[in-house]
C-alpha cells in the first residue's frame, strides 16, 4: 500500500501554564510553570497538595462556546476538550459545518472524565435520593467519547468518530490512530486530541498510589523536576491538546496553512512481561517501539534534533533516558537535545501526548528548543549525567532550526506509543 | 399563580438552551420547542426539571408527552399547580 503523506494545519491547546497556541508558545519560551497549591487538596489531606489547573477565562470561552456549552458543560475535561478542539479547527481555517461532512472524522481520548470534579455534585444528588434532579448530562459527561460527542454537535464531522483511552499514552495514540485512518482511506481530515479534567477524585487516586510528589506543596512551581536526582514523584494536570491531520492533497487543494508533517508512527505493548507491569514499562518494548517509529518514518537516528521525552518526574525518568540511548544508538556527540514540557505543567495524563505534541509543533514553527525547568548541571540525575552528554540537555530555551522531533509516551498498562514530526518539505 | 408569571419564569429556563442563531425573543406561546426554537432534544429532559424545581411540582411522563409548545408546557404547568 502506498504510504500518503500526512500533514498537520492546525492546532490547539489547554495547558496550565497557556490556554491558546500563543499564550502556550509564549509560556514554553520563557519556561514558565503551571502548577499551583490547591487548598482543596491540603483539605483531603493529600500528600501531593500541588497541581496544574489552567485558567480559562469567560472571555476565552465567548470565543468559542456556543452559549448552550456555557450552560450544559460541567465536567473540564469535556471543556478543555472541546476548547482545544475548536481552536485547532479554527486554527486550520476550517469552520463548523451544517452539512454532515463525510471525509473528515476525528478521534479524541480522555482517561477517566468521570472522575473529573465535575462528578461531586451529581454523586451528591444520587446518594440523597434525588436521582430526578440529577439531569440528562451525567451519562454525556462521564463518557470517555464525551469530549467528541460535544465537540461533533458543533462540527458535523461525518467520518471516523472515535475515542481512545490508553493511559499516559492517550493523547499520542489519539494522533497514531489518526493517521491510520487516514493511511487506511477512511478520512482526508482528521481531528486528533486528548483531554484531561481535574481535580480531587483524579488526584486522591493518584495520591494515594504514592506516585505523587510529597515535598514541594511550599515550591508548586519547583515541584514537577524531570530528570533531577531529586525527582520525587510526578504532579498531576489537567489540560488539552488538538492536532489536525490531513492527506497533503487536501491541504494542498484546500489552501491549507502546512505547520509539520507527521512521518512516523508506532505503538506497542511491553506486555507487562520483563519488567513491565500496571505502572513500569519493559524496556525492551519501549526500544523497539522507539526504533520502530524511526524505521516507520524512513529516516536515520541521527536526523533527529529532538527528543520530546514522557519523562514524569519520577525514579523512571534515569531508565526512559536508558531506553533512548539504547534505542537510537548513537555516539554521544549526535545524540539529541532532550526536553520535557512536564517540568513545566507537570503530567497531564491522558492530555500529556497531545500537549507535547502541540509542543513539537510549535518548537518545529517557531524555530526553538524549550527549556527543562526546575534542574541545573549540579542537580541532573547522576545516573543520567553517566549516559547523556549534560549540554543536549537544555537549560536555557535555544533559539534553533529544527527539522526532526519525536515525541513518546508510556502509559499504565505498559503501554508505548512514538511519534515523528518534521518540517514540512512539498 | 398568574399566566402571565408562569410566563415569565418559564422563559429564561428555556432560554438557557437555546442555539446562539435563535434569540430570546422568539420564546412566544405558539412556537414548538423542539421545531420552531431548535432547541436539542437531549436537553427537553433538563428543562423538565428545571420546571419541577421552579414550580415546586412533578411532571409525569404522560404530561412530558403533551408538550411541544411552549403554550402546552404553560398548560401543563398549571394543571400540575391546579393539583397541588
Amino acid at each position: 500500500m502506498n504510504q500518503k503523506r500526512v500533514v498537520i494545519t492546525g492546532m490547539g491547546v489547554v495547558a496550565p501554564n497557556g490556554v491558546g497556541i500563543s499564550e502556550f508558545s509564549e509560556a514554553l519560551y520563557r519556561g514558565k510553570s503551571g502548577i499551583k497549591f490547591q487548598e482543596d487538596s491540603a483539605n483531603q489531606n493529600y500528600r501531593c497538595q500541588v497541581a496544574g489547573v489552567p485558567t480559562v477565562s469567560e472571555e476565552y470561552i465567548d470565543k468559542y462556546f456556543p452559549n448552550i456549552y456555557k450552560e450544559v458543560i460541567k465536567n473540564n475535561a469535556i471543556k478543555y476538550g472541546c476548547l482545544a478542539g475548536l481552536e485547532a479547527w479554527a486554527n486550520a481555517g476550517l469552520s463548523p459545518s451544517k452539512e454532515r461532512k463525510s471525509r473528515w472524522g476525528m478521534v479524541f481520548g480522555a482517561g477517566a472524565p468521570g472522575l473529573d470534579e465535575f462528578i461531586i455534585d451529581p454523586i451528591e444528588k444520587l446518594n440523597i435520593g434525588k436521582s430526578r434532579t440529577v439531569g440528562t448530562t451525567l451519562v454525556p459527561q462521564s463518557m470517555t467519547s464525551g469530549t467528541g460527542a460535544y465537540l461533533n454537535q458543533l462540527l458535523g464531522l461525518g467520518g471516523p468518530v472515535i475515542s481512545n483511552s490508553s493511559a499516559c499514552s492517550t493523547g499520542s495514540e489519539a494522533i497514531l490512530i489518526g493517521y491510520e485512518q487516514i493511511q487506511l482511506g477512511k478520512a482526508d481530515i482528521m481531528l486528533c486530541g486528548s483531554t484531561e479534567g481535574i481535580g480531587r477524585f483524579i488526584w486522591g487516586a493518584f495520591d494515594t498510589m504514592r506516585i505523587l510528589v510529597p515535598n514541594s506543596n511550599d515550591a508548586p512551581e519547583k515541584a514537577s523536576k524531570p530528570m533531577s536526582q531529586k525527582s520525587s514523584g510526578f504532579v498531576p494536570s489537567g489540560g488539552a491538546g488538538t492536532l489536525i491531520l490531513e492527506t497533503l492533497e487536501s491541504a494542498q487543494a484546500r489552501g491549507a496553512n502546512i505547520l509539520a508533517e507527521l512521518v512516523g508512527v508506532s505503538q506497542n505493548c511491553g506486555g507487562q512481561r520483563n519488567g513491565g507491569s500496571m505502572t513500569a514499562p519493559n524496556s525492551e518494548a519501549v526500544i523497539e517501539c522507539i526504533k520502530s517509529a524511526i524505521n516507520h518514518a524512513n529516516i536515520d537516528a541521527s536526523e533527529i534534533d529532538l527528543i520530546s521525552g514522557h519523562l514524569t518526574s519520577t525514579m523512571a525518568d534515569p531508565i526512559e533516558i536508558e531506553n533512548w540511548v539504547t534505542a537510537l544508538n548513537l555516539p554521544p556527540d549526535k545524540l539529541p537535545a532532550i526536553n520535557t514540557v512536564k517540568s513545566m505543567i507537570g503530567h497531564a495524563i491522558s492530555a500529556a501526548g497531545s500537549i507535547e505534541s502541540v509542543a513539537c509543533i510549535i518548537q518545529l514553527t517557531e524555530g526553538f528548543i524549550h527549556k527543562n525547568i526546575n534542574i541545573d548541571a549540579d542537580t541532573i540525575h547522576e545516573k543520567i549525567k553517566n549516559i547523556y552528554p549534560i549540554e543536549k540537555i537544555p537549560l536555557e530555551t535555544e533559539r534553533r532550526e529544527i527539522q526532526t522531533i519525536i515525541k513518546s509516551n508510556f502509559g499504565f498498562g505498559d503501554v508505548n506509543c512514538s511519534l515523528i514530526f518534521s518540517k514540512f518539505k512539498p | 399563580m398568574e399566566l402571565k408569571e408562569i410566563q415569565e419564569k418559564l422563559t429564561p429556563i428555556i432560554s438557557k438552551y437555546l442555539p446562539d442563531e435563535v434569540k430570546v425573543e422568539e420564546i412566544t406561546p405558539e412556537k414548538d420547542i423542539l421545531k420552531d426554537l431548535q432547541i436539542n432534544s437531549a436537553y427537553l429532559i433538563d428543562i423538565i426539571i428545571a420546571i419541577e424545581e421552579e414550580f415546586d411540582i412533578a411532571i409525569d411522563d404522560d404530561s412530558i408527552a403533551k408538550i411541544n409548545t411552549v403554550q402546552e408546557a404553560v398548560d401543563v404547568i398549571v394543571s400540575k399547580i391546579n393539583e397541588k
